[in-house]
């Protein structure tokens, strides 16, 4: 035998073992089950490009999104994840956080797989980065979700967890069927998302909490994947539209928690959402692949506090962190306290029909 | 010409002290720049022999290697490369990274451990052949080379402990500058190497943070998780007297349940020894008291405890598993009676299982329901497994939130909003469908399947899942073995065919296979000390020389009379068969660090005589067939086994490799006319 032979089957089974292992683990699409996706546009040559978000992915045949719940199967792109939502939880609202949206109620919370976004610190990375053939599903129609949260009591069902963009078509679906049920809907999101499909969701949505996770392109290109303008726009969009808003910023050790970075953030929400809009400065902890940093200093998340209050933003909060006023709404005008949180527990409301029992000032948001 | 002798078997000597100090420091640094994942402790010993004998093949091509000034400049160089790559460590981690301190991925991973080592292990391969041609010694010199590389590694495991206690990389001034800057903007204030890890502690403004291997584990003072952890835990046991906390220093867990519990005595057990310089006695409160060794020998000498928290990183390792194994359970259902609750922490993400986690879930579920007659599941973002032979613990809000009011346990985080959030009904029967559904082993002491689950879970983390292929590994033990030996035998083939010319390929075989089966059997005795003893990173010293002294009177052993391959490969199964027998006796560390001394000295017997009559080409053929043969089979046989199957399949798997070292040596005595 040719001596040769033994260097070419140490090459052959050095090569084919993990193509075998790497192919034992894709199963083949079964149309017939998935969702046509919509805003997509298609190409020459069979290919596709998905005009959901701003990466715009152009997609050959067989070829996933950035999301990984998008594909392009023979030229038509769908949604694996149309009615195979992996996460339900009937949550509080606050944890969303909506501080200023129907307090002390529940929402049904519900995400698919997949995000647009490819955070380094995800704190729901377990779903949010998973393809949507690497986590079990449940079933669950629209109308079989809208009956979940009937059934459950909740007083609204949130898009949230993961990215909602990516699951564009049932989540409208769910909401359009929500508002007719007499629910409330939510979007919990990353702000990724391209204005038409944005405006059309936004006509069936009440709430939206929005992490501006930082303030400088560098910081979301770095950390995230994706670019900083989109996501200002999307807030400005759902302004326009009349969606309540609240923001949420995470702050990070040593990679969004400059004062400047703070100050600029909180001027911004302030000249292009109103001073009236909630902002949420949240405690980082360290999850996925940003392991080796500390959970945010309390004296950094007190600072950002002084910093938005101080350019000028009303209702400023501190989450994921116990403070001695950092969760508690206060009276902008008399400074008294109204509403009185520990993590989701609502110690007291003294809101009278959406005003300050003390000063009768008129506290922004949408209250019971 | 005498002192020349003398001066190569000097360096020989030397070469192999500062492979193994180089070795064991290089390796945690790799383990701490790439995120703990300790299958960079597998792959960086692999790729050190894998690389080391590349630089052994490589030495042909250098005649001037030959020269008698090789040896000495070759392993000064070693010494001074070993210094470079553990300032490189983290900087080339921090190329693979988009941001500083950032965990990598498996092939990333791969990449900077690849990048680090070369350089040391290919100038460190250089180095044998080039002392075994420059000592005299005729036919035998090989062996005799490597005798006094053995010896040299045997002092250098011997200075292990020393060089952690006194010269470790991290008390030394220069390195912890630079070490410090992967914590910017946070102040390294403190880093101690310990037997189980490194413990660095930062600080910025008024947060200090605790560090456990490079990555994040708690933070000085209060905390949200620590709150709920503590808070769900003392709910299942009404007013506990004796409280025992394994684990939970770092992550405050341990203080919370002593501060929650003014009535009671709450013994923190923790077995890294060296906390003790770093946490006062007070640190636990005025009832509490820290006690550090092994939690199952320090609980034995407690009295019952009402009340067992278990509240340690998730199973990632062997000496980690056990503790959610069944036998573990069983130790703590007859040595604290009836009476008693136990609560186990692990990792679960509300409504954010994946099927790793669930079936993590699921390996302990399993575990904790072959012991005790009640088992409950309270599916916080941290999931808590409780479970007792009575029916004190309940996963009913009502009677949760009345004993959290009762005994005043309601705080900023954990109250009622909390409870009801947990507990809701939807939530729960979905999140314990998901665990119940999970296809999962039961977690045991010598089928670590809790530990799979977690190197799956962190595979899906760093990089992406691992395909289901993987996942039904665990039932197909005979596939595996039948794939992992053909690929095992289609590589001794290949590498005897090409040193053809230097070594008889059948003598080449034999050596892989005795090399592969006899390392294979170390990786199995380690895991067993582990099993037995718990970390055993101080310990690795003493394992590390046992089997080196076996090997290196072996092979002093065999330069003076002849034994045949049959004897002394045939002991090496025969020891294999005889720990899988006794494996799961509770035996301490002296019978697996003796086993290890005799599969050395079975090693050592058999490499002498398959060294004898080798030649002078013969070092280079020897050295790779050595280490390729240990890194292969360590890796298929060994680091991957061990997770997957219960560790008796691996000990057989030895006795295989030993048997085929057998066989090969054999055709290789019919071939010579022996």
């Amino acid at each position: 035998m040719d001596r040769r032979i033994f260097p070419a089957l140490i090459f052959l089974a050095l090569t084919l073992t993990p193509a075998f292992f790497y192919l034992s683990g894709r199963s083949p699409d079964d149309v017939s089950l998935l969702r046509k996706a919509e805003y997509a546009e298609p190409l020459s040559g069979g290919k596709v490009r998905c005009e959901l978000c701003p990466h715009r992915c152009t997609l050959s045949d067989g070829q996933t999104g950035v999301c990984r719940v998008r594909r392009n199967i023979k030229g038509t792109l769908y949604s694996l994840v149309y009615g195979r939502p992996v996460a339900l939880n009937n949550d509080p609202v606050e944890k969303k956080p909506l501080f200023h949206f129907h307090p002390a109620t529940k929402t049904l919370s519900i995400a698919t797989a997949g995000c647009n976004m490819n955070c380094n610190f995800c704190q729901n990375w377990e779903i949010s980065q998973a393809a949507p053939d690497s986590v079990t599903p449940y079933d669950l129609s629209p109308a079989q979700v809208v009956a979940l949260a009937k059934k459950n009591g909740s007083d609204s069902i949130s898009f949230t967890y993961t990215e909602p963009a990516v699951f564009f078509e049932y989540m409208r679906d769910i909401a359009k069927l929500a508002r007719e049920q007499g629910l409330r809907t939510i979007l919990v999101s990353c702000g990724y998302l391209n204005e038409k499909p944005l405006r059309e969701l936004a006509k069936h949505l009440d709430a939206a909490n929005i992490d501006l996770k930082g303030f400088t392109d560098e910081f979301y290109r770095t950390y995230t994947t994706a670019r900083l303008q989109p996501v200002l726009d999307t807030l400005k969009v759902l302004k326009q539209e009349r969606v309540h808003i609240e923001v949420t910023n995470l702050v990070i050790p040593g990679a969004n928690d400059t004062e400047n970075e703070i100050r600029e953030l909180a001027r911004w929400v302030k000249k292009d959402l109103g001073a009236d809009t909630p902002l949420h400065f949240s405690r980082f902890f360290p999850k996925y692949k940003l392991t080796a940093r500390p959970p945010t200093p309390p004296v950094t998340l007190e600072k950002a506090r002084a910093i938005a209050l101080k350019e000028g933003l009303r209702f400023v909060y501190i989450g994921n962190l116990a403070t001695d006023a950092g969760e508690d709404t206060f009276c902008p005008k008399c400074g008294k306290r109204i509403i009185d949180r520990s993590g989701y527990f609502i110690g007291s409301n003294l809101l009278k029909e959406g005003c300050c029992p003390f000063c009768g000032e008129t506290i922004s948001g949408r209250w019971r | 010409m005498r002192a020349r002798f003398d001066h190569a078997l000097f360096i020989a000597l030397l070469l192999g002290l500062v492979t193994v100090l180089s070795q064991t420091v290089l390796i945690r640094e790799l383990m701490i720049a790439t995120g703990a994942f300790e299958l960079v402790v597998a792959v960086g010993l692999s790729l050190w022999m894998l690389f080391t004998g590349a630089g052994a093949v490589a030495s042909v091509l250098f005649p001037i290697l030959r020269r008698p000034f090789a040896p000495p400049v070759l392993l000064a160089l070693v010494a001074i490369i070993a210094v470079g790559q553990l300032f490189l460590v983290h900087p080339v981690a921090a190329l693979f990274g988009t941001v500083g301190g950032m965990a990598l991925s498996v092939p990333a991973m791969v990449a900077v451990t690849a990048i680090v080592l070369a350089p040391g292990c290919l100038v460190g391969g250089l180095a044998f052949p080039a002392c075994v041609a420059t000592v005299r010694g005729g036919a035998e010199r090989t062996g005799l080379v490597y005798l006094i590389e053995s010896v040299g590694m045997a002092l250098g495991a011997a200075l292990f402990y020393l060089f952690m206690e006194f010269f470790s990389p991290v008390r030394h001034p220069i390195f912890l500058a630079h070490y410090g800057e992967r914590y910017r903007p946070e102040e390294l204030v403190l880093s101690r190497d310990g037997r189980s890890g490194r413990l660095d502690v930062t600080r910025r403004g008024d947060q200090t943070a605790y560090f456990w291997n490079g990555q994040a584990a708690g933070v000085a003072g209060p905390s949200r998780p620590a709150e709920a952890f503590a808070g769900f835990a003392l709910t299942q046991r009404p007013d506990p007297r004796r409280i025992a906390v394994i684990g939970g220093l770092l992550a405050g867990t341990a203080v919370e349940v002593a501060r929650k519990s003014p009535e009671a005595v709450v013994t923190v057990i923790e077995s890294e020894p060296m906390f003790e310089e770093v946490f006062a006695a007070g640190t636990v409160g005025r009832n509490g008291v820290l006690r550090f060794g092994d939690p199952g020998a320090v609980l034995r000498e407690l009295p019952p405890q009402d009340l067992i928290i278990i509240d340690l990183p998730a199973p990632s390792s062997v000496s980690l598993s056990r503790f959610f194994s069944r036998e573990f359970f069983s130790f703590l259902q007859k040595d604290n009676g009836p009476a008693m609750v136990l609560v186990v922490g692990l990792s679960g993400g509300q409504g954010m299982l994946t099927p790793e986690t669930a079936a993590l879930n699921r390996s302990v579920q399993l575990a904790l329901r072959a012991v005790f007659r009640k088992v409950l599941l309270l599916p916080a973002s941290r999931h808590l497994w409780v479970a007792a032979d009575n029916d004190l613990p309940t996963a009913d809000p009502v009677f949760i939130e009345e004993r959290m009011e009762r005994r005043g346990l309601a705080g900023d985080w954990f109250n009622t909003a909390l409870v009801q959030d947990v507990i809701e009904p939807m939530h729960r029967e979905l999140t314990g469908a998901a665990i119940e559904k999970a296809d999962a082993r039961e977690n045991r002491l010598l089928r670590p399947a809790a530990l799979f689950e977690t190197l799956r879970h962190t595979a899906r983390r760093l990089d992406r899942p691992l395909p289901s292929l993987f996942s039904s590994l665990p039932s197909r033990p005979l596939s595996y073995l039948g794939v992992t030996f053909l690929f095992a035998v289609i590589v001794a083939v290949a590498l005897s065919r090409l040193t053809r010319r230097r070594m008889a390929p059948a003598r080449s075989a034999a050596i892989f296979a005795v090399s592969g089966g006899a390392f294979t059997l170390q990786l199995a005795l380690m895991a067993l000390l582990q099993l037995h003893v718990g970390q055993i990173y101080h310990l690795i010293a003493i394992f590390t020389v046992s089997f080196t002294v076996g090997l290196t009177a072996g092979l002093w052993v065999s330069r003076r009379m002849v034994l045949p391959l049959n004897l002394s490969a045939g002991a090496l199964a025969f020891l294999s068969l005889a720990t899988a027998w006794s494996a799961d006796s509770a035996t301490g560390a002296a019978f697996p660090v003796a086993m290890n001394f005799l599969a050395g000295l079975s090693a050592g017997l058999s490499f002498g005589t398959l060294l004898r009559g080798s030649g002078d080409g013969g070092g280079a053929a020897f050295y790779l067939a050595d280490l390729v043969g240990a890194a292969l089979c360590g890796l298929l046989f060994g680091a991957f086994m061990v997770p997957l199957y219960d560790l008796r399949w691996v000990f057989g798997a030895v006795a295989i490799l030993a048997l085929a070292g057998m066989a090969a040596g054999s055709v290789r005595e019919r071939a010579s006319g022996r």
